[in-house]
């Protein structure tokens, strides 16, 4: 559990000198973020880094799509995300740990795009693996909510107008 | 004192700009009122202050160098 072991490492150099500080900074995940959609090559590759790892025994992946919505008879034909970027960073590495807390995971990722994502891309790509299906599922859920609900990030609809609406999560 | 505060998402739409200066402020609630003289418009939009990335949803007291933000709801996903 590489990931989980980095913030137990993380905790304890709070607690001893800013040697193993400075450590564990270094060690912190790389950023949540990435420029513009998701591709399904990435996904795939996500995938296969994981065939070594054979105390997994499921894993569970939530993709968002960014979906043609038809607002007042335009239609969506992208959203262009941005984000506080600092505080969503900080947010995505509390969301981490609070999992790996409630969840007996192996290890998990997440990724969120920055900038234009057109319709039928992907935006948001949740990665959790676990030993057995049901935790994996149950993680998934909480991650997905946890995202929506703490990380800031903004999305402006891009319309067939040439227009925008900015998205709110319902 | 001069406190500068960042907007996010639709809120930059109505200052045209991703960051503007207050000056003199103690806390945020003034804050608040101070930007809605300037962009009346600001006025009953939903939003979220944070100060230092940290979101309070009561008025808190402002110091030099704090870092304040205008959130709009979050639409990530």
């Amino acid at each position: 559990m590489p990931v989980y072991q980095l913030y137990i490492g993380a905790n304890k150099a709070k607690h001893t000198n800013s040697v193993l500080m400075m450590e564990a900074i270094k060690k912190k995940p790389r950023p949540a973020f990435k420029e513009g959609p998701i591709s399904p090559q990435f996904i795939a590759d996500s995938i296969a880094k994981h065939t070594s790892k054979t105390n997994i025994g499921a894993h569970q992946i939530f993709l968002g799509q960014v979906r043609a919505d038809v607002i007042d008879e335009k239609v969506v034909t992208g959203i262009e995300y941005s984000a506080y970027p600092e505080m969503a960073e900080t947010e995505f590495h509390n969301i981490r740990e609070a999992a790996f807390e409630k969840f007996d995971m192996i290890c998990m990722h997440i990724y969120h795009s920055l900038g234009l994502v057109k319709t039928g891309e992907i935006s948001l790509f949740i990665f959790v693996s676990t030993k057995h299906r049901q935790e994996a599922c149950e993680a998934v859920q909480y991650l997905v909510e946890q995202v929506k609900e703490k990380v800031p990030i903004f999305g402006k609809e891009l319309l067939s107008d040439d227009s925008h609406q900015w998205k709110v999560n319902t | 004192m001069k406190t500068k505060v960042l907007l996010f998402g639709m809120l930059s739409d109505h200052t045209r700009n991703p960051s503007v200066n207050v000056e003199d402020v103690r806390d945020t609630d003034q804050l608040k009122r101070r930007l809605e003289e300037r962009y009346p418009s600001l006025k009953g939009m939903q939003y979220n202050i944070s100060v230092n990335q940290e979101i309070y949803k009561e008025c808190v007291e402002l110091y030099d160098g704090d870092e304040v933000a205008l959130l709009p709801p979050f639409a990530g996903g």
